[in-house]
């Protein structure tokens, strides 16, 4: 495996497995799934609904739902294993050292508040700080993500605010006690383009600005080809490739990624000409481990030493990995 | 009944309709009339017509600038129904067997017509309904008892009514109290063990009948342990064993929107999101969830104190408390009109003044029914 020398890593995740107990069937939601975050590095993951992206991001969190629990793997920042943290003073971790930011900014913040008692709240419990000089570090942040008349803004409820503007605020949120990782949660999915752009932009803006790391999660293959460093593809609850941007665009090395990429509207595509998407359906994840590639039942590519056994993830090209059996000359 | 009664209620019914309606821009303005006058009907009591005129003016403008949305409507549907409320009691009672004057022994025709003279009780409904209404416009007043002779019917209540509002709202509260504790405990732990005493409780709670209840609590505190008084009036002890009995049933219902409230903020994103800021999770509950988690409990508090007020009538008699309830009671068996109509009226007043305060309270706690509504 490619890793980054110990000091780069901010975040190490390794073998990362994450069950959800159902009534009936317990669903492994994220199968030993391995990454590392460097200092400064936007690290996108990508796949589609239900692979197991954010089920990924909430266990690094500890924050799954009851029926979700981490079995087996571990989570570190800066070396310290979050998972074995006291539940206390994981909470003190949470928003001032790792920060999350979620989907739909509507449902994000709570409509009860207004939006400066639940941007402050943060500043107030992890740095200790007055209600009025957190109001003013809240406002500065807020005229820095570019709210217009951020002090009256304090005053609003979310409702008042349009799509975009609550994004922002919840950046803003997240940034206030300047963690030193922020995990974003498919954070343009439910924005029009424009204001995706426009928030994606700000994203690697801070980023520079703050030596920020970040997590960025989307199934949208184009929001991670613009604006991250290097890009993971989950399958199925699991790493199928792994692989810097500019070459996982330039020559993807897994037949879903390939599939991904061509799902993209190109723009040498005719207007009016139908998207592709990837035929068929994810496989069930209730069933017991795979004994075939989990990527079996669409691929084009598949053959008979794609039957044999699940693939491991192994080892193509420098800071590349690929889970797939198909000769790599084949791939085209 | 007479095709002018007819009409009358058809015409009461369709204003009420055109109430609902009405743009927010007219129930705005009508609201913050009518809101002025009711308040220059009640307080000319105590103030005179000059305070009254104020006190109703000031209301009024209060209304017009501050009041939300949904107040508005609600006090421009209120003098409509109120009106409406005293035809079809009206209505009720005289075409009721028997009337104010049926076991008076000195009911020779002329005596009964003079007596009808004097109380303003003539023979036609329509025409009570009118004598009835101006009485209370220009005098003030809710007509004479018939059956409590030389005394109003304000004066017989007066003593009466501070005594149910006092067990109406300590009913309200408990069963707010308990209600909410019991199922915001339960809603925050589903499927526990404090959730399925809660349930359970609650369950019970539902399906007996308050005389039931009134009964054992008898039973139990006053006769096997003797800590309170079986019935009577006189202090604050008098006040507990009815108050018990009216809330329970209310507290128990009110523990079952509680409980689904939680459960349902407890699950929404915003929950997460307080979570992923490492907020201690009491602060989670308290300060993110509550709000939203007695919503449903608020709005349901209104219909809870008309609950409360027609539950009172039984656990006054009950308990033998000297509210308003005994009045009503009393009144009705004797077809007293005017003392009948007047419990009504004051019952009816009380319940929306605390719908007004309910809705007000919901405004509050949601920003936005504030500014949409
Ligand atoms: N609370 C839960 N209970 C049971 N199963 C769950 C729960 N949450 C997620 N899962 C399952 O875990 C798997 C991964 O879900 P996850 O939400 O991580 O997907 P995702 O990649 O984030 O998808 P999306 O793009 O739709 O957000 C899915 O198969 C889902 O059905
Ligand atoms: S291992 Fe076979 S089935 Fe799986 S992705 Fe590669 S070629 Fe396709
Ligand atoms: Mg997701």
């Amino acid at each position: 495996m490619t890793r980054a020398p110990e000091s780069e890593a901010l975040l190490r995740v390794v073998e990362l497995t994450t069950e959800f107990l159902g009534d009936d069937a317990t669903v492994r939601a994220v199968d030993h799934v391995s990454f590392d975050v460097k200092k400064g590095e936007m690290l996108g993951i990508v796949g589609e609904s239900g692979s197991g992206k954010s089920a990924t991001s909430l266990s690094i969190m500890r924050l799954l739902p009851p029926q979700g629990r981490v079995t087996h793997g571990s989570v570190e920042l800066a070396g310290a294993n979050l998972l074995a943290l006291p539940e206390a003073r994981m909470r003190e971790l949470r928003g001032r050292r790792v920060a999350m930011i979620f989907q739909d900014p509507m449902t994000a913040l709570n409509p009860y508040l207004r939006v400066g008692e639940q941007l402050i709240e943060g500043a107030v419990l992890h740095l200790g700080m007055s209600r009025a000089d957190a109001q003013t570090r809240a406002a500065a942040l807020l005229d820095r993500v570019r709210i217009p008349d951020a002090r009256a803004r304090l005053r609003s409820y979310p409702h008042e605010l349009s799509g975009g503007m609550r994004q922002r605020v919840m950046i803003a949120m997240a940034l206030l006690c300047d963690p030193e990782l922020l995990i974003a949660d498919e954070p343009t999915t439910a924005l029009d383009v424009t204001v995706q752009a426009q928030i994606l932009e700000l994203l690697s803006e801070l980023r520079r600005e703050r030596g920020l790391s970040i997590l960025l999660i989307t199934h949208d293959l184009g929001v991670v080809a613009t604006t991250c460093d290097r890009v993971l593809v989950m399958y199925a609850g699991r790493v199928v490739e792994l692989a810097p941007a500019a070459e996982l665009f330039a020559r993807p090395l897994h037949p879903y990624t390939a599939a991904l990429m061509q799902s993209l509207p190109r723009l040498d595509a005719k207007p009016g000409a139908p998207l592709e998407s990837i035929a068929g359906m994810p496989p069930r994840l209730d069933q017991g481990p795979f004994r075939e590639c989990s990527f079996a039942p669409r691929c084009r590519f598949v053959h008979d030493a794609c039957r044999v056994a699940d693939p491991p993830l192994t080892e193509a090209g420098p800071e590349r990995l690929r889970r797939c059996v198909l000769p790599l000359e084949k791939l085209s | 009944m007479s095709a002018v009664e007819v009409g009358a209620i058809a015409a009461g019914v369709g204003m009420l309709a055109g109430v609902a309606w009405l743009p927010p821009k007219a129930t705005r303005v009508i609201g913050s009339i009518f809101g002025g006058a009711l308040v220059f009907g009640v307080a000319r009591g105590g103030l005179g017509v000059t305070g009254g005129v104020v006190a109703g003016a000031l209301l009024a403008v209060l209304l017009a600038r501050f009041g939300p949305n949904t107040v508005l409507r609600r006090v421009t549907f209120l003098l409509p129904s109120l009106l409406l409320l005293v035809f079809v009691t009206t209505l009720l009672m005289y075409h009721a067997p028997g009337s104010p004057f049926a076991g008076e022994k000195v009911a020779t025709p002329q005596v009964e017509a003079a007596l009808r003279a004097h109380f303003g009780i003539p023979k036609s409904a329509v025409e009570f309904f009118w004598i009835y209404v101006r009485r209370l416009v220009v005098d003030g007043s809710l007509g004479p008892s018939v059956k409590v002779q030389g005394r109003m019917v304000e004066t017989l209540l007066r003593p009466a009514l501070p005594v149910s509002i006092a067990l109406g709202l300590l009913s309200l509260v408990l069963a707010a109290a308990f209600g909410l504790a019991l199922g915001i405990r339960a809603g925050l732990k589903p499927n526990s063990a404090a959730d399925y005493v809660a349930t359970g409780l609650s369950a019970i709670g539902l399906s007996l009948p308050s005389f039931v209840i009134g009964a054992i609590l008898i039973v139990i505190f006053s006769l096997k342990l003797g800590w309170l008084p079986v019935a009577g009036w006189g202090d604050l002890r008098h006040l507990v064993l009815p108050a018990v009995t009216l809330a329970l049933p209310y507290a128990a219902y009110i523990a079952r929107l509680a409980r689904g409230g939680t459960i349902e903020v407890m699950s929404q994103d915003f929950i997460r999101t307080a979570r992923a800021k490492g907020v201690p999770e009491a602060a989670v509950v308290l300060r993110h969830a509550l709000k939203g988690a007695i919503l449903p409990v608020v709005s349901y508090l209104g219909p809870a104190a008309a609950g409360i007020m027609t539950g009172s009538f039984v656990v006054e008699t009950l308990f033998g408390i000297p509210g308003m309830g005994q009045w009503f009671v009393r009144g009705a068996i004797n077809r007293d009109y005017s003392m009948v109509l007047g419990t009504a009226l004051v019952y009816a007043s009380l319940v929306t003044a605390f719908n007004l305060v309910v809705d007000l309270a919901y405004a509050w706690l949601d920003p936005r029914v504030r500014s949409d509504a």
